[in-house]
């Protein structure tokens, strides 16, 4: 069963395949993810992380295509056109860090997209402050633990405050209160309504925290639409 | 003989002897532009080849492979069939000059520097490019981003490429000419010193020449080490 696309639907991957060698590793007839969390659960290779690629713009599609507002994000080869996938962040299982410090690794999509130092700042600096990140400000970024190389990467997506934001097992590495942190973070946003949260987790419990919708997924299929657990 | 070559080698280039330090300057100048010419050709070339997948690729990896081991010698031919009075580029009368051995000098760097950007670039962590992507950079930006962050392997290239161009003799001697003040550098001025009897002079050549083939390859291990130190 699949989740009917409403009004309010953003993000939606339509007919999408995914090949890899001989093997078809996702195929989703039709995922609609309005504005709001998503968890994507099941077991290892089920496909959750492939979504978030595929959602990305990040990998190749065999057939279909991935939409946002209804306009085509992604149909064909890796990577999808720059201006799609600016509308998109994406924070890895195992993400990684560029060599510099801190502030410039949290600052690097905002350079990319050529925001100026002021705003860079007024935009980096309470984000650095709420994850805990402050006073690692000067470290490089090599020098993390793989808690605060995660809280790194978090902080490099979130910055971008773009429409869709693509979690890969954020949890893992982060202690309680950070993992706290993090939830009433992604509350805050879905709470505006504009942006499409998705995270792959393994994690039971956090989809309950954040009160999202579940999309069971396993053998790289949709299993059922985005029901809230109570 | 030796001792007597190298006594008398020492005090050449102690004494700062033209004889010794005008083919030092030629090289020196020489190989420089030649590498960083082959550089700027070969350092993106090879970023492309080695983020890339395309149908031939694993051919054009083993040319390259192949075109380490290119006899220098046959490279000075080439060029020299080009740009002799004969050839065509005959016009631009640039035989028997540094312009000549720079051209030559770049063939020969070009391939390998070329060889080792790919080595790293597909040893490379495949998360750089991902990461740079995912934050809306464009494909050439992630590119770069991939050779960035494997500076220390591309320096060793340049190093390589470098010490493979400073230290032939094919190119040089059938380019150049080995003419005194002009085109004569370290390896020609060896072989034709050597040639009249003049083993001190050769010595001495050969000396600076193993100093600043050690000196490149401490100073890129050592701009390593920091840069590990620093990460």
């Amino acid at each position: 069963m699949q989740q009917a696309a409403g009004n309010g639907t953003m993000l939606s991957l339509r007919d999408v395949r995914i090949v890899r060698g001989e093997r078809t590793v996702l195929s989703v007839e039709k995922l609609d993810l309005a504005a709001g969390i998503h968890v994507l659960e099941g077991p290892n290779g089920a496909g959750k992380s492939t979504v978030l690629l595929a959602a990305a713009g990040l990998v190749d599609l065999a057939a279909g295509q991935v939409l946002l507002d209804g306009t085509v994000l992604h149909d064909g080869m890796a990577p999808a056109p720059v201006e799609r996938r600016r509308r998109i962040a994406l924070v890895f299982q195992d993400p990684y860090l560029m060599s510099g410090t801190v502030r410039e690794a949290v600052e690097i999509g905002l350079k990319i997209r050529r925001v100026g130092s002021q705003e860079r700042r007024t935009r980096v600096d309470p984000l650095l402050e709420r994850l805990g990140l402050k006073h690692l400000a000067s470290k490089r970024s090599t020098k993390l633990s793989g808690g605060e190389r995660r809280k790194v990467a978090l902080a490099q997506a979130l910055v971008l405050d773009s429409q869709v934001l693509l979690l890969d097992e954020v949890t893992v590495n982060l202690d309680e209160a950070s993992k706290q942190t993090l939830i009433d973070i992604l509350r805050e946003r879905a709470g505006g309504g504009h942006q499409v949260i998705v995270i792959a987790s393994h994690d039971s419990e956090l989809a309950h925290r954040l009160d999202a919708r579940v999309h069971r997924l396993a053998g790289g299929r949709v299993l059922d639409d985005g029901v809230r657990r109570p | 003989m030796i001792l007597e070559g190298l006594r008398r080698a020492f005090e050449m280039l102690l004494s700062f002897d033209p004889q010794v330090w005008g083919p030092v300057r030629v090289s020196l100048e020489v190989s420089c532009v030649a590498t960083l010419l082959a550089a700027v050709a070969a350092i993106p070339l090879g970023v492309v080849i080695g983020l890339s997948r395309f149908a031939g690729r694993r051919i054009i990896v083993s040319v390259l492979n192949t075109m380490l081991a290119l006899p220098t010698v046959l490279v000075g031919l080439l060029v020299y069939g080009l740009i002799s009075r004969s050839g065509p580029l005959g016009a631009w009368d640039i035989l028997y000059t540094p312009t000549a051995m720079i051209i030559g000098q770049t063939i020969l760097a070009m391939p390998m520097i070329c060889a080792f950007t790919v080595a790293s670039v597909e040893r490379s962590d495949p998360r750089i490019r991902l990461s740079m992507l995912s934050l809306g950079a464009g494909r050439i930006k992630a590119s770069v981003a991939v050779a960035l962050e494997n500076r220390a392997a591309l320096a060793a290239a340049l190093a390589a490429g470098f010490g493979r161009v400073f230290s032939e003799v094919g190119v040089a001697m059938m380019l150049g000419g080995n003419i005194r003040g002009y085109t004569r550098n370290i390896t020609t001025g060896i072989a034709f010193e050597t040639g009249k009897g003049e083993f001190a002079l050769g010595v001495a050549l050969g000396t600076v020449l193993l100093v600043v083939a050690l000196a490149v390859n401490f100073a890129v291990g050592y701009w390593n080490y920091r840069g590990g130190r620093r990460q």
